[in-house]
């Protein structure tokens, strides 16, 4: 028997600062965090903006090697709070990050690269009792994350764990993206017919999962699940197989039915390839029930595209659909050419039911990851 | 919490072997490690038009897969449910490193940047063998090992997939940044536990002070 899995904490940072109401308040009020570049304007990428942590959170002599270190800290700390301070000797972390620290890499130090270094490095220093784990499932470590530890919690092979999601944008990454053709000029639009592709950001998000319900923050991991395009390791499936996949049987581990979802968190890069396909894809999921989806946003035009840390805050998101029984407009989208079916506010939409919300995610490998987050 | 072992298959600085019959060095190949564009062929009269693109990790972990016989051995149904979680030490370290020589380049190396996530390696083999189950790519450091298969235990055990690919990748060519040449891949497949079939059992594999690996059970099978 599968034990149920509650949200006990939360914390985030975010381009609109720090802590999980302001990413909450930013997000829902329409505003963006994407600005021009600061901290990563020196080096020479064709993208005007992106959602970089603002100047003076952090000291600026911090290396940005080791920013993920500190980012990931300080949302711990928020999500610590919130989760009233629970026992660090019975809690293990899980990483979910892209490339961490790549210290060695570019510039000195032994991070490599390696999530498991960092997650080595924020164990000891929060003195967590568990051994720690680490995964990089590139855009979609986010979302794999909270469900290998809600799994590991649903088992009783512990009660409770840290999912931390977190990603810093660097030269590496920028000039990636940028190599590939895969940056907008300017600030991303998601599903607009003119969407020239992706706005990166900084970002970290924090989650307290527990076993036990009287530490719960009224929400709970009811469903997640796994699934690959098998198509193309950087493009996506152009029927949206893998996210489809992903999204049904999240919602089926759920024990719902895809009428019983309320809200939608996209992955919505904003690359023409990716929304094309996920709403192709979700719009087909939903087929079977309903003309269109739940009402559906993607919010990477406003945070950036935070990488490893999307999946994390991007679930923040979808949680906070369910808190405030809203789902808010989809910014820089004016004129969709993606699907129809797949239901696009582009003004803040109250629901009228806030039971269930869906968070998907895809990455690189054809890597698949969904979650389902119950009130 | 114990799962079957179907299969297994290993590359390494040796050579390629499996459970399902191959077994050969590339010595005796006369190919370099892990296989050219023609390995494919040669050993298993496979065309894989796009095998001479992927990255050492990726060639590493798809030639395992087939001295596994992975094709053969789940059906296109099977393999539609079927999860790959592998764990890796480097992680995509030669490749980080290669794109990175390329940042103050004019042009940077845009082709090989996918691939300093291991999860495109990965990747690689879903979409070769239509492995539609949940892809997890484990971070792991010395003295870890075997997080990829506590991960595919607890997946069968929960019901999350009826099978799962999982096993160890880690390739750098030549010594750098303070870490060892190495080349190894090995995999397993594994199902829900069904006494008496496959070829034996695998338990939890405790984390281990003592630096016990757990795939080199794996590598037995092979050799």
């Amino acid at each position: 028997m599968r034990r149920p899995v509650f949200i006990a904490g939360r914390g985030a940072v975010s381009g609109f600062g720090l802590g999980v109401q302001a990413l909450v308040d930013g997000v829902f009020s329409g505003q963006t965090a994407l600005r021009p570049r600061a901290r990563t304007a020196e080096y020479e990428v064709a993208t005007t903006v992106v959602g970089e942590i603002p100047a003076g959170t952090f000291d600026p002599n911090i290396p940005e090697n080791d920013l993920p270190r500190h980012t990931a800290l300080v949302a711990i700390e928020e999500a610590f709070a919130e989760a009233r301070e629970p026992d660090r000797r019975g809690m293990g972390i899980v990483l979910a990050t892209t490339k961490a620290d790549m210290s060695g890499i570019c510039g000195e130090g032994l991070g490599l690269g390696s999530p498991m270094h960092l997650a080595r490095q924020l164990s000891q220093q929060l003195e967590l009792g568990i051994e720690p784990s680490a995964l990089s499932c590139a855009c979609a470590s986010g979302v794999l994350g909270i469900a290998t530890a809600a799994r590991r919690i649903a088992t009783g092979e512990c009660d409770r764990l840290l999912v931390i999601a977190v990603d810093v944008i660097n030269e590496f990454i920028l000039k990636g993206f940028g190599g590939m053709g895969a940056l907008d000029p300017e600030r991303c639009r998601p599903f607009d017919a003119e969407r020239r592709g992706v706005s990166l950001g900084d970002g970290a998000a924090a989650i307290v999962l527990s076993a036990n319900e009287q530490e719960s923050i009224g929400i709970r991991v009811a469903g997640y699940a796994g699934a690959n395009d098998a198509c193309h390791v950087t493009g996506p499936d152009y029927e949206g197989t893998g996210i489809a996949i992903a999204a049904t049987r999240a919602v089926r581990h759920a024990g719902l039915t895809m009428a019983d979802i309320d809200s939608l968190q996209l992955h919505a890069t904003g690359t023409r390839a990716n929304d094309k396909s996920e709403a192709i894809g979700l719009g087909k999921a939903w087929a079977d029930v309903a003309d269109k989806t739940p009402p559906a946003f993607g919010t990477k035009s406003q945070t950036g595209h935070t990488l490893g840390a999307a999946g994390g805050i991007e679930s923040l998101l979808a949680i906070a659909t369910l808190e405030r029984r809203m789902v808010p407009k989809n910014i820089g989208l004016e004129n969709c050419n993606c699907d129809p079916r797949l239901d696009l506010p582009t003004s803040p939409r109250q629901l009228t039911r806030a039971n269930h919300a869906l968070k998907v995610a895809s990455g690189f490998g054809g890597v698949q990851g969904a979650a389902v987050f119950s009130a | 919490m114990n799962a079957s072992i179907l299969a297994c298959g290993i590359v390494d600085e040796v050579g390629i072997a499996g459970t399902r019959g191959v077994t050969a060095t590339w010595q005796d190949l006369e190919m370099q490690v892990p296989g050219t564009g023609k390995t494919m062929k040669v050993l298993f009269d496979k065309a894989d038009p796009t095998f001479r693109r992927i990255d050492m990790l990726a060639r590493s972990l798809v030639l395992a897969c087939e001295a596994a016989d992975l094709e053969a051995l789940l059906t296109p149904a099977q393999r539609q449910e079927a999860s790959i979680c592998v764990e890796s030490d480097l992680g995509a370290l030669a490749t980080d490193l290669n794109f990175a020589s390329s940042l103050n380049d004019e042009c940077v190396h845009a082709g090989i940047f996918p691939y300093s996530l291991t999860s495109t390696s990965l990747g690689e083999v879903a979409l070769r063998y239509k492995l539609r189950g949940p892809t997890i790519s484990m971070s792991v450091r010395d003295g870890d090992a075997g997080e990829s298969l506590r991960e595919a235990l607890r997946m069968l055990n929960c019901g999350d997939c009826s099978h799962v690919v999982t096993g160890v990748v880690d390739t750098l060519r030549e010594p750098a940044v303070g870490r060892p040449a190495i080349m190894r891949a090995i995999v397993a497949v594994l199902s829900a536990d069904d006494p008496g079939s496959g070829l034996g059992t695998l338990s939890w594999p405790e984390r281990s002070a003592t630096n016990i690996d757990p795939f080199l059970q794996f590598a037995a099978m092979c050799r």
